[in-house]
C-alpha cells in the first residue's frame, strides 16, 4: 500500500482541492483494474463550511467502491451507503473510526486518526484488508505537518498558496525552502544507518565520519549537543538531527560555517521558515537523510509567483490554469 | 488492555518503588473487551465475595480451559460506547458489525463454559439478536440488506451516473467548440483577461464568468438536461436514505426487547473475562488467592516483592505471622527490615484491589485500612519535622482491624525519649484489636510482655568486610525472619554484630581498641554466665 499525503503551505492553499483532483484522476483507472483507493483525513475535511472562518470549503464526494476511514459520527446520515469492515476505537484510538467501502456516490466528511502513532497503527490494520497495490490518500491539515514524515507517507502532494500578503509569502518561501533541500550523500546515509539501532536524536561526526557524540534526548534541549558543537566549531563536522531544527537551535548553529546538518526529514526544518528581522545568516549546509518525495505541487495563484522557487524536475500544476509545468 | 490503579489508592512515593506497574503488566493481554481497567480498593464484603468467586471459577476450570476461554475472549469487542445507543434504540449501521462480533464470540464462549454457563434466558436473547442482525444486514453484517426497492434505486443511480457522464463529456465538448477553452467539469478555470479566448468565454451561455483578483474566474452554467439528471439523482438518494433510515428504526425496535438482557450479559462477560485473566495470570506467575477471615491475624508464606525478586540473586521471600496487637522486628542495618514492611504493604494493598498475590499462601483479615510510616526527613512545605510526622501518624484514629506498619519506631527523636515513646506505643497497641508491625533497635522493647518479636538473620561479618558496594552488601544478606523466643530475644539484646562489623573497617585505632575491649568484656560476661548456668544446673557454685 502506498500512502500519499496532502500538505500545504497555508490554510487555504488548496489541499482538499488537490486531494479531490488526484482522487478524480485515479478513480476511473482504479475502477477498471480493481485497484483499491482509500481516503482519509487528518483533522476534519469535506465540510461544506469551515467552522472557524465560515467560508465555503470543497466537498469530498466518494465514488462507489472507494474505501475510506472516518469518524463514525460522520456516517449517521449515510445509512446503507457503505459496508463497514473495521472499527478502530479506544483505547488505541481517541475516537471511533470506521473503515468502510462506499456502495454509492455520496458526499463525506473525512476525519481520520489525529496522531502519527494512530495513523501508523491504522495503516497497519487497513493494509491487511486492502490489496498490495492499493493507494491511501490522506487529506492534511496545516498544523499537522508530521503527516509528511517518511514513516507515515511514501510521498506528498504539496499545495502552495501564492498571495500578496507578506507574511504568507514568507511562509510559502519557507516551505519551498524545506522541500527543495537536497538529499545527503549516500556515504553519509550509510554512516548514519550504522547508528540506527540506537535511534539517536542527534549524531555528531568529524571529517572522517568518526563519532564525536550522540544523544537520545530532545535535540533542542540537549546541552551536550551544543557543548560539543562549540568545541568542534572550527573543524569540519557533520551533524545528523532527528528532531526539530528550532529557532533557537538554528540561531545557535547559524555561525558554524564548517558544519553540514543532515536533517532526518524536511518536516524538521519547518519550524524556522518564518523570517525574523535581524536573523543571522545561516552558514551551515543543510541536507536531508530522507529526500523529499513530491508527487506533484499544486499552485494556487492569488498573485504572481516566482517559479524558480519551486523544486526542479517536479511536476507543478495549477488546476485552474493548467499553465505551469516544470 | 491497560490496568491501572485508582489515583490515591497507593502512596505515590511507593508506586514506582514497589513496582506496581511491573506487577500489573503481568496481567497484560490483548483483550479489547477489557480496555482500560481501573482498580479501586474494595470493601470487605465485596472483596470476600470476589475472592470466593475466583476460587470457585479456579476450581471449575482447568488451566488449559482458562487459556481457551481467554483466547476466545480476544474476539470480544469493547461495546462500552455502543451500549447506550442500544439502550436508546439508536444503533447506527456502523455499530452493527461490532454487536454481531460480540454475539458470535459470545456464542463460542458459551460452548466452552458448559460447566458454568451464563443464565439461560440471556443466551436465548443473544441468539435472537444475532438472528435479527442477520435479517437486516448482509456481507457479514457490514452492509444493510435493503431489499427490492433499494436495489432498484442503486441500479437507477448507476444508470443516471452513466448518463450524466455522457452529458458532461458532451457539455465539455460544446464549451471547447464555442470558446476554444478546454474545461474539465466541475473544475473552474482562471483566465487571464488578455487571453484571446476571453471574449468567447464571456459570451458563452454554458459558462459563468466573474472577476477574481486580476483573473477571470470561469465557472459552469450546466445545461438543463444535466441539472435534471442531478435532480433525479437527488430524489433517488433522498428516497434511498428514507428507506434505509426506516430499516434502521425497525432494526432498533426489534432489538429493543433484548437490550436489557444484552447489557446484563455484556457486563457479566466483562467480569467473567477479568476473572479468567486473574486466574490464568495467577497460574502463570505463581500467585495465590488470599483466604480472608475475621480473626485478627495475618499469615504470609513466601510473600514476594516481584520488583525486588527479579533484581536480587539472593532474594528471600517473607514468611511472617502478624497477630492481634504488636509485633516488633529487630535486625541489623541493611538486613531487610524495611523491605519486609514494604513487602507486607504491597501485598495488603493488592488484597484491597482484589488481585492475586505473589506468595505461596496468604490467610488474613481483610485490610480495610493499611497504614505505613517510613523514615522521613520531614516536610519543608508543611514545616513539620519527621518526629512531628510520626506523632501525627500515631494520632490517627485507626479502626478495629487496621494494619499499621511503622519503620524504626520513634527513631525520629532523641534515643531516651524515643525509646520511651516506642515502648508506650507498643504496649498500647498490644492491647488493641489492630495489627501493628514495627521495626526497632530499642532493646527495652524486648522486655514487654504480650507482644511478638522477630529478628532478621545477621550476615557473616567477614562477608560484610569483603563487600565493596551496596549491591555487594545486598547480595550477602540472608533476608530471613526468625521468630524470637526467649533465647532469641537475649541474642538480640546481646547482639554485637554491628560492633564486629565496625572492626572490619578502617576506623581510628583508639576506637577500634575500645570496641575490642567491649567485645572482650561482653564475651567474658557471657562465658561466666554460661558457666554459672551450667553450675546451677549441676548444683555447684563457681566464680
Amino acid at each position: 500500500m502506498k500512502t500519499y499525503s496532502f500538505i500545504g503551505s497555508d490554510k487555504n492553499a488548496g489541499k482538499t482541492t488537490a486531494f479531490n483532483y488526484v482522487y478524480s484522476n485515479l478513480y476511473p483507472a482504479a475502477a477498471r483494474t480493481h485497484q483499491d483507493i482509500c481516503l482519509s483525513s487528518i483533522g476534519i475535511n469535506g465540510e461544506r463550511r469551515d467552522s472557524y472562518e465560515y467560508k465555503n470549503k470543497p466537498r469530498i464526494i466518494l465514488r462507489p467502491g472507494t474505501w475510506f476511514l472516518t469518524n463514525g459520527d460522520h456516517l449517521r446520515a449515510h445509512t446503507g451507503k457503505y459496508a463497514a469492515h473495521l472499527h478502530l476505537g479506544p483505547p488505541d484510538y481517541k475516537k471511533d473510526y470506521i473503515f468502510a467501502c462506499s456502495l454509492l456516490s455520496f458526499p463525506i466528511i473525512l476525519e481520520g486518526p489525529n496522531t502519527g502513532k494512530e495513523i501508523t497503527a491504522a495503516k497497519k490494520e487497513i493494509s491487511s484488508i486492502l490489496a498490495d497495490d492499493s493507494i491511501f490518500l490522506i487529506d492534511g491539515s496545516i498544523d499537522r505537518q508530521f503527516l509528511a514524515r517518511p514513516e507515515i507517507s511514501d510521498a506528498i502532494y504539496f499545495s502552495v498558496l501564492c498571495s500578496r500578503r507578506k507574511e504568507q509569502q514568507q511562509k510559502t518561501a519557507g516551505f519551498l525552502n524545506a522541500i527543495t533541500l537536497p538529499p545527503c550523500s549516500d556515504h553519509h546515509r550509510r554512516i548514519i544507518d550504522q547508528y540506527s539501532a540506537n535511534s539517536p536524536r542527534w549524531l555528531l561526526l568529524d571529517e572522517k565520519c568518526h563519532e564525536i557524540g550522540q544523544g537520545t534526548t530532545l535535540v533542542s534541549r540537549d546541552p551536550a549537543l551544543r557543548k560539543l558543537c562549540l568545541k568542534q566549531k572550527d573543524r569540519k563536522t557533520m551533524l545528523y538531527l532527528n528532531g526539530a531544527l528550532t529557532r533557537s537551535l538554528s540561531s545557535f548553529l547559524a555561525p558554524f560555517k564548517n558544519l553540514e546538518i543532515i536533517l532526518d526529514n524536511f518536516t524538521l526544518y519547518l519550524n524556522i521558515h518564518t523570517e525574523d528581522p535581524g536573523k543571522k545568516l545561516f552558514r551551515p549546509e543543510i541536507t536531508l537523510y530522507h529526500p523529499v518525495r513530491i508527487k506533484k505541487i499544486f499552485v494556487r495563484e492569488e498573485s504572481p509567483f516566482d517559479p524558480g522557487l519551486l523544486p526542479a524536475n517536479c511536476p507543478v500544476i495549477n488546476i485552474f490554469r493548467m499553465s505551469h509545468e516544470n | 488492555m491497560k490496568i491501572e490503579i485508582e489515583q490515591g489508592a497507593i502512596r505515590n512515593d511507593l508506586h514506582e518503588e514497589l513496582g506496581y506497574r511491573h506487577f500489573l503488566s503481568l496481567f497484560s493481554r490483548k483483550l479489547p473487551l477489557l480496555s482500560g481497567i481501573i482498580l479501586r480498593p474494595m470493601g470487605e464484603k465485596e472483596a470476600t465475595a470476589h475472592y470466593e468467586r475466583l476460587r470457585t471459577l479456579g476450581n471449575i476450570f482447568s488451566a488449559q480451559e482458562l487459556e481457551e476461554l481467554l483466547t476466545g475472549s480476544m474476539d470480544l469487542p469493547n461495546l462500552d460506547l455502543i451500549l447506550p445507543h442500544l439502550e436508546q434504540e439508536n444503533l447506527q449501521q456502523y455499530h452493527l458489525p461490532e454487536v454481531a462480533r460480540f454475539l458470535t464470540a459470545e456464542k463460542k464462549l458459551a460452548r466452552l463454559e458448559k460447566k458454568l454457563p451464563l443464565e439461560k434466558t440471556s443466551v436465548e436473547g443473544l441468539e435472537a439478536m444475532l438472528s435479527i442482525l442477520k435479517q437486516y444486514t448482509t456481507d457479514n453484517f457490514s452492509a444493510m440488506a435493503g431489499g427490492v426497492e433499494t436495489d432498484t434505486i442503486k441500479k437507477d443511480l448507476a444508470s443516471l451516473e452513466e448518463q450524466a457522464g455522457k452529458e458532461i463529456r458532451q457539455y465539455e465538448i460544446n464549451i471547447t467548440r464555442e470558446t476554444g477553452l478546454k474545461m474539465r467539469f466541475p473544475w473552474p478555470r482562471e483566465l487571464d483577461p488578455d487571453d484571446h479566448r476571453c471574449t468567447a468565454v464571456i459570451r458563452c451561455e454554458h459558462l459563468n464568468c466573474t472577476r477574481s483578483g486580476e483573473m477571470i474566474l470561469v465557472d459552469y452554467n450546466p445545461p438543463e438536461n444535466l441539472q435534471l439528471l442531478e435532480e433525479k439523482k437527488e430524489q433517488l438518494i433522498n428516497r434511498y436514505e428514507a428507506v434505509m433510515a426506516d430499516l434502521l428504526v425497525a432494526l432498533n425496535r426489534q432489538l429493543a426487547p433484548f437490550s436489557d438482557s444484552f447489557v446484563q450479559a455484556y457486563r457479566q462477560r466483562k467480569k467473567r473475562t477479568f476473572y479468567y485473566l486473574l486466574l490464568k495470570t495467577a497460574e502463570n506467575h505463581r500467585l495465590c488467592l488470599p483466604i480472608l477471615h475475621n480473626r485478627y491475624q495475618c499469615v504470609f508464606a513466601a510473600a514476594r516483592l516481584p520488583s525486588l525478586e527479579k533484581e536480587a540473586d539472593n532474594y528471600q521471600p517473607v514468611d511472617i505471622t502478624l497477630k492481634k496487637g504488636s509485633s516488633v522486628l529487630f535486625g541489623t542495618n541493611m538486613s531487610g527490615k524495611t523491605t519486609v514492611l514494604k513487602t507486607i504493604y504491597f501485598l495488603l494493598t493488592l488484597v484491597q484491589l482484589g488481585l492475586p498475590l505473589p506468595a505461596d499462601s496468604a490467610t488474613l483479615r481483610f485490610p480495610s485500612t493499611v497504614n505505613l510510616l517510613l523514615k522521613s526527613a520531614g516536610d519543608l512545605r508543611t514545616g513539620i519535622s519527621s518526629f512531628g510526622e510520626e506523632l501525627e501518624f500515631f494520632s490517627r484514629k485507626f479502626p478495629e482491624g487496621a494494619y499499621i506498619l511503622a519503620d524504626e519506631l520513634f527513631l525520629s527523636t532523641d534515643p531516651v525519649n524515643g525509646c520511651l515513646l516506642a515502648k508506650l506505643m507498643v504496649k498500647s497497641m498490644a492491647k488493641s484489636k489492630k495489627l501493628l508491625l514495627c521495626t526497632s533497635h530499642y532493646p527495652e522493647i524486648l522486655k514487654i510482655r504480650g507482644i511478638s518479636i522477630y529478628r532478621m538473620a545477621d550476615p557473616d561479618p567477614r562477608l560484610v568486610r569483603a563487600s565493596r558496594s551496596r549491591d555487594d552488601l545486598i547480595k550477602i544478606m540472608p533476608f530471613k525472619i526468625i521468630a524470637a523466643d526467649l533465647e532469641e530475644r537475649q541474642k538480640i539484646e546481646k547482639n554485637r554484630t554491628p560492633l564486629k562489623t565496625a572492626l572490619l573497617f578502617e576506623l581510628p585505632e583508639d576506637v577500634k581498641k575500645a570496641i575490642s575491649e567491649i567485645l572482650r568484656d561482653s564475651a567474658i560476661n557471657r562465658t561466666s554466665k554460661q558457666i554459672q548456668k551450667q553450675d546451677n544446673k549441676n548444683g555447684s557454685y563457681s566464680t
